[in-house]
C-alpha cells in the first residue's frame, strides 16, 4: 500500500498501542536498552553496496534524539525500549543468551522469530521507520550525512532547508 | 477599548472579513490560538512537518475524543491522546489555509439545491443553501483576483505542468473523459505583492516560503491593518439575551484576558466553532450561545470518497519520457469532473469530482510504504534497501482524490466530552462520527473512472481506497445556515438566528459541501458575508 495524499486519513500506528511495562531481569546486567537497540537497527538496516553505510546514517544517534524528543509520546518511547526487552526475551528463549551476545545469523533467526508475533512485527516496523528517518531525514538532524540516502535515491530536497531542528 | 468587529480564528473563513472591514476602516482584532509563523520559518523538513506534526498541538496538552457509530449501532470511544486520532490541522495565523493544496474548484449549480433536485434521501438530512450559485459567484471571482487562482481561464495563467500530462489527456481522449487543467491557489507570476511558485516540490502539508500559495495569512491578513493577536486561545464568549459582550481569552502564559466588540465573528475551524458556542452557556442560553434550536454542531459534514493510486514504470517509457515524468518540482495538475451528476439503474445522482496529482514527495513516506512484500510479510536488511532503491528509482506514483458529497445524517455532529479537558481545563470537542453508505457507493462509482484512466496509462499496483473515513482537514457544517430558525443555527448572511451580533463565517455554515474541496467556497462565503457586514457596521 502505499496511499498516502494531502487528503490525511485516520492514522493507527503501532504507537496507539498501550505499551507494557515489563520487569527487568539480570539479562539487563550485561545488556543496556541503547545497545539492544543500536544492534537491532544495525541488523535491521542491511549492507547493499550503494545504499549509504550505516556509519553516514548515524542512527544510534538519532535514536537517542527520539527518545528524549519533545514531540514523541511517552507511550512511543516505551514501547520502543519495552522492544529492547522483549527481543532479549526471545534471544533467550531461543539461544539463552542476551541479543548481543548473540552471532550475526542468530540475531537474523532472533528477528525472523519475533516478526511471527503481532507485538515483533509492530516493533520491526517502528524501528525501520526510525531507521529511514535517519537516512533520509535533513542533516540538520545529524543524520543522512553528506546527503547519501538522498542521493541513493536521487531525491531533491524540497527549499528552503530548516534553519533549525524540531527536537 | 471597544473594537468594531472581533474575529476568533484566522483561516479561510475569518481573513476575508478582517482584510474588507479593516481595509474599509474599521478598527478589525483577530485572535488566533497558533503561532503566527511567516514566510521565512517555512522550511521543507519533513521529520519536523510530517513526522513530528509540527502544525498541531501535542495531543496530550489538546485533543479531540472520537465516538466512531459502527452499522449495528454501536460506539466505539477514542480520546486523542491515547489514539492518536485528531482534527487538529494548521493550528497557526492564517489555519489550515497555510497547508493546503490550493486545489480550486467552484461548487456547481446543483451544489445548492441538493434536496430540491435530487429529493430526499433516507437517513440523511439534505437541505438546500438559502443561496444560489448566482449570489456566490461574484465572490468566487473575488477570490480569483485578490487571493489568486492560477489555471485555465482564471485570473492567473496556469502553472507549469509536468510532461507526464500528455500522455493523461490522451488516455482521457481514448477513453471519452473531459480531462482539464486544474485551478490551483498559487501565485504562477509575481503578483499581489507575493512571489511566484518556486516549485519546490513540497505543496501540501507544507507551508509556503515564498508566499505563492494563497493562504489566509499571506493573501489577506498580512495585506491589511487588522490587529492579529497569536497563541489566543478564546475559551468563552459572554452574551446577554441578544448580543454577545465579551470574548475571554488564554494568552501563551495562561493568563486570561477579554475583547469588547460591537460584532464577534466566530471562524475556528468546524469543530472548534462549534465547541466553542456550546461551551458558553448562560443563563440566556442553557445549551450554548445561539443553541436554544438545538442545532449548534448538528450536521457536521467531511468530504466523500478517498484515494486511489497507481505506479507508473520506468520499462513502459523511453529513456527520454521517463526522464520526463521523474523531472521533480512541476506540478501533475489534472481533473475529471464528467460524473459530476450521473444517471444509473435509470436514477440521477450527484457525483464529484477527481483530482490527479503526484505522489507526495516526501521521501521518508515513500520509502517506508515499502516494508512489506508482496505477501505483507515485513521485510529487513539488504533485501528491504533493495526494493526500496528499485521501486523509488524505477518508478512514479501517480494519485487521484475523488471528492463526493459526505450527507449530513443526525450521528455526525460535534459535542462535548465533559470527562477530558486540554491544557487551559476546558472540556474538549466530541467528534461523533457515522458515513452514510450512500456515500461510499458515489465515491467507488467516481474512483472506477479513475482507475480506467490509470489502467489506459499502463499504470500497476493500482490500488483503490474508498471508505467512510472522515479527512481531517475537509471538514464543515455543525452551524449550518438556513431560512428555518429552527432546523438551522445562522440566517443566509450566516449570523445567529438567536443573537444580533453572532456571526460564523468557516466552514460551518454548509449544510452541504457540494462535491469540491471546500477552501474557494469558505473563502467567497467569508467575502460575500464582509460586503454585508460593511453595509450593516
Amino acid at each position: 500500500m502505499f496511499l498516502k495524499t494531502r487528503r490525511i486519513f485516520l492514522k493507527k500506528t503501532a504507537f496507539s498501542s498501550t505499551a507494557l511495562v515489563l520487569p527487568h531481569t539480570e539479562l539487563f546486567a550485561s545488556a543496556s536498552i541503547l545497545d539492544t537497540l543500536s544492534l537491532a537497527q544495525r541488523d535491521l538496516y542491511g549492507d547493499l553496496e550503494n545504499a549509504p553505510s550505516f556509519k553516514e546514517i548515524n542512527s544510534r544517534a538519532y535514536l537517542s534524539l527520539i527518545l528524549t524528543h519533545s514531540r514523541v509520546d511517552e507511550d512511543s518511547k516505551k514501547y520502543i525500549k519495552n522492544g529492547a526487552i522483549w527481543l532479549n526475551e526471545e534471544a533467550m528463549q531461543l539461544y539463552t543468551k542476551p541479543y548481543i551476545k548473540l552471532s550475526s545469523s542468530e540475531r537474523q533467526k532472533t528477528l525472523e522469530s519475533i516478526a511471527t508475533y503481532t507485538w515483533g512485527e509492530n516493533w520491526i516496523d517502528t524501528m525501520l521507520r526510525f531507521i529511514y528517518e535517519a537516512v533520509l531525514g535533513d542533516t540538520i538532524y545529524g543524520v543522512n550525512k553528506n546527503e547519501s540516502g538522498w542521493s541513493w535515491l536521487n531525491h531533491l530536497s524540497g527549499l528552503p532547508r530548516p534553519k533549525e531542528a524540531l527536537l | 477599548m471597544k473594537y468594531d468587529v472581533c474575529i476568533v480564528g484566522s483561516g479561510a473563513g475569518a481573513s476575508p472579513i478582517a482584510y474588507e472591514l479593516s481595509n474599509a476602516g474599521f478598527n478589525v482584532v483577530v485572535l488566533e490560538k497558533g503561532k503566527y509563523y511567516k514566510e521565512e520559518d517555512f522550511s521543507k523538513d519533513e521529520l519536523a512537518v510530517s513526522r513530528r506534526d509540527k502544525f498541531i498541538p501535542l495531543l496530550k496538552d489538546e485533543q479531540h475524543v472520537i465516538n466512531s457509530r459502527e452499522e449495528d449501532g454501536t460506539i466505539d470511544r477514542y480520546e486523542g491522546a491515547k489514539s492518536g486520532w485528531n482534527f487538529w490541522n494548521g493550528s497557526m495565523v492564517g489555519g489550515s489555509s497555510n497547508l493546503m493544496s490550493g486545489y480550486f474548484h467552484k461548487m456547481q449549480k446543483n451544489d445548492f439545491a441538493l434536496k430540491s433536485v435530487y429529493g430526499e434521501i433516507e437517513g440523511a438530512n439534505v437541505e438546500d443553501w438559502p443561496i444560489s450559485l448566482d449570489d456566490l459567484d461574484p465572490y468566487y471571482e473575488k477570490v480569483k483576483r485578490v487571493v489568486g487562482v492560477s489555471g485555465d481561464g482564471m485570473e492567473y495563467r496556469a502553472l507549469e505542468v509536468n510532461g507526464a500530462t500528455k500522455w493523461f489527456d490522451e488516455s482521457c481522449k481514448e477513453l471519452g473523459y473531459k480531462s482539464f487543467n486544474t485551478p490551483r491557489a498559487i501565485l504562477s507570476t509575481p503578483t499581489l505583492g507575493r512571489n511566484s511558485c518556486s516549485y519546490s516540490n513540497f505543496c501540501g502539508s507544507y507551508g509556503c516560503a515564498t508566499g505563492a500559495k494563497g493562504s489566509a495569512r499571506a493573501a489577506l491578513l498580512q495585506k491589511c491593518d487588522a490587529k492579529i493577536i497569536s497563541e489566543a486561545f478564546v475559551y468563552k464568549l459572554d452574551s446577554d439575551e441578544t448580543e454577545i459582550t465579551k470574548a475571554h481569552y488564554y494568552d501563551k502564559d495562561m493568563k486570561s484576558h477579554s475583547i469588547d466588540a460591537k460584532i464577534f465573528i466566530v471562524a475556528a475551524q468546524a469543530v472548534e466553532s462549534s465547541r466553542l458556542l456550546l461551551n458558553s452557556k448562560n443563563e440566556h442560553f442553557p445549551n450554548g450561545l445561539a443553541n436554544n434550536s438545538g442545532q449548534v454542531g448538528k450536521n457536521l459534514i467531511f468530504s466523500g470518497g478517498g484515494v486511489g493510486t497507481g505506479r507508473l514504470n520506468k520499462d513502459n517509457f523511453s529513456e527520454d519520457e521517463f526522464k520526463e515524468l521523474m523531472t521533480p518540482g512541476l506540478f501533475f495538475n489534472r481533473s475529471l469532473q464528467d460524473w459530476y451528476e450521473y444517471e444509473k439503474g435509470g436514477k440521477k445522482y450527484k457525483g464529484g469530482t477527481i483530482d490527479f496529482l503526484f505522489e507526495h514527495s516526501n521521501i521518508i513516506s515513500r520509502a517506508s510504504r515499502e516494508f512489506y512484500d508482496e505477501n505483507g510479510n515485513i521485510m529487513w536488511g539488504d533485501k528491504l534497501q533493495k526494493k526500496i532503491h528499485n521501486t523509488l528509482t524505477t518508478s512514479r506514483v501517480l494519485t487521484f482524490e475523488v471528492f463526493n458529497d459526505w450527507l449530513p445524517t443526525d450521528h455526525t455532529f460535534v459535542s462535548i466530552d465533559d470527562k477530558v479537558k486540554d491544557k487551559y481545563g476546558v472540556a474538549v470537542g466530541a467528534i461523533n462520527l457515522y458515513g452514510h453508505k450512500r456515500d461510499v457507493e458515489v465515491g467507488e462509482h467516481l474512483a472506477s473512472k479513475a482507475e480506467k484512466v490509470l489502467e489506459k496509462m499502463g499504470a500497476t499496483e493500482i490500488s483503490i481506497e474508498i471508505s467512510s473515513s472522515p479527512p481531517p482537514n475537509l471538514v464543515a457544517g455543525g452551524c449550518r445556515f438556513g431560512v428555518d430558525a429552527k432546523s438551522s443555527v445562522l440566517n443566509k448572511n450566516c449570523k445567529a438566528h438567536e443573537l444580533d451580533n453572532l456571526y460564523v463565517t468557516d466552514a460551518s455554515f454548509m449544510p452541504t459541501g457540494g462535491s469540491v474541496p471546500y477552501t474557494w467556497t469558505i473563502y467567497a462565503n467569508s467575502f460575500r458575508v464582509a460586503e454585508h457586514l460593511i453595509r450593516i457596521v
